[in-house]
């Protein structure tokens, strides 16, 4: 079988372009980073990242303008096609700017807001936990991870609080089984407050899917979170300590991206 | 009882600003090609209470609101052709930069404050379709309604 080939979609601005590309060659997918101006070709891609940092300068809204870039036309008919798109901090905020999240209409109908945090303003960089919230499969994502599993991971951002005017579409989401993964304790207790809800989101969402399933929007890097090397256990890492490859072993946030490439085996090629 | 007013501080860019420059053409490759140009600035929305004239003189040299190398400041709103819209985000207190400006660097007789971002547009149309425009462009560009309100003044 061929294998998957990613296009981490790079725009000016990124930042999180290489950690992207090696936690997908890491989890057997073949990828390569394509600018946003190398359109020609782009949809032969079985599937696409839009990586974290700051596309544009953050201009205008942070992710808007990569929003508005002719690249997203052809994604979005890709995604529309089934192909996984998954959005990874800037790139959820572009997700949603350009209206692929939640995806139930064909206009933007949330935006992800100015972190609330009562200590910090602006910026907010942490580990954290994130719980699944759904049952294993229900999104191209989660195709490994069960319900209720969690996963400890990353945020870096100061604009990650999905809000909409919409007062019915949580609901909406909710019953569409389209909120992935929410911030929890690490026990798996989901509390609405500071430091476990980092942000001030409503719900404690962390990463909203399409209705399809085939596209997420996540605010928490799975990519900073895929190696054992990058977890912040201590003890766990000092158990490997003299031991370069079990450094490198999975850490859970992979299962993202192998649930990716599980996903575009079974539904794509 | 003292009287209160308010004060309104427009700080825009001397050197040329990416981000207005950005959204000029971005605004015109999705199909806004009347828009002929478009500037940012910074709003801020002072209540005082006290003297106006001496607030004016001191809340200008406030280098984390102005700084003298890089901005420019005036105290209304220019009068020319341009379409200008007000973007302000909703819920969004201003405490930090009031904390600041009456606990760190002395200005007790603020009593609120409200910042927002002013675009100015010239566009090539007459005064009612310029605002239809203007407004178009602002809820397909500048503003995400989920978090922004906006007017045009």
């Amino acid at each position: 079988m061929k294998t998957p080939n990613i296009a981490v979609i790079y725009f000016p601005g990124n930042n999180c372009e290489e950690e992207s590309l090696k936690a997908v060659l890491a989890s057997g997918m073949d990828g390569r980073i394509v600018r946003w101006n190398e359109r020609k070709g782009i949809e032969k891609y079985d599937g696409f990242v839009i990586p974290g940092g700051w596309a544009y300068e953050d201009r205008i809204r942070a992710g808007v303008i990569a929003a508005k870039d002719p690249v997203f036309k052809i994604i979005k008919a890709e995604a529309e096609n089934g192909k996984p798109v998954l959005g990874i901090c800037n790139g959820a905020q572009a997700l949603v700017e350009c209206g692929m999240i939640p995806g139930l209409k064909n206009n933007v109908e949330m935006a992800l807001a100015p972190n609330k945090n009562p200590f910090i303003s602006g910026y907010y960089c942490a580990w954290v936990y994130v719980k699944s919230n759904e049952e294993k499969g229900r999104c191209a994502f989660t195709k490994l991870t069960g319900k209720n599993e969690v996963i400890p991971i990353p945020i870096a951002h100061g604009e990650g609080r999905f809000v909409t005017k919409d007062n019915e579409l949580l609901d909406k989401m909710i019953k569409n089984r389209q909120i992935i993964f929410r911030y929890s304790a690490k026990d798996g207790k989901i509390e609405e407050s500071f430091p476990t809800n980092p942000n001030g989101v409503v719900y404690n969402i962390a990463a909203i899917c399409s209705k399809k399933g085939n596209v997420m929007a996540m605010m928490p890097h799975p990519e900073r979170a895929s190696f054992i090397r990058q977890l912040p256990d201590i003890e766990l890492k000092n158990k490997f300590v003299g031991n370069q490859q079990a450094m490198e072993d999975p850490a859970p946030a992979r299962h993202i991206f192998y649930s990716m490439k599980k996903y575009i085996e079974e539904e794509i090629l | 009882m003292k009287m209160e007013k308010t004060i309104e501080m427009i700080v825009s860019l001397k050197v040329p600003d990416t981000t207005a420059i950005t959204a000029l053409q971005t605004l015109q490759r999705i199909g806004f090609d009347k828009i002929k140009g478009v500037k940012r600035a910074d709003y801020y929305k002072f209540l005082i209470e006290g003297d106006e004239e001496k607030f004016k003189n001191q809340i200008c040299k406030v280098d984390i609101l102005v700084n003298a190398n890089k901005h420019s400041y005036a105290f209304s709103v220019p009068k020319d052709s341009n379409v200008r819209i007000l973007v302000k985000n909703i819920n969004d207190g201003e405490s930090g930069i009031l904390a600041t400006l009456k606990n760190r660097l002395g200005f007790k007789n603020i009593k609120n404050v409200e910042k927002a971002i002013l675009w100015s547009m010239s566009i090539d149309a007459d005064e009612k379709d310029a605002g239809k425009i203007a407004e178009k462009a602002a809820k397909e560009l500048l503003v995400n309604e989920h978090y922004q309100e906006f007017e045009i003044v």
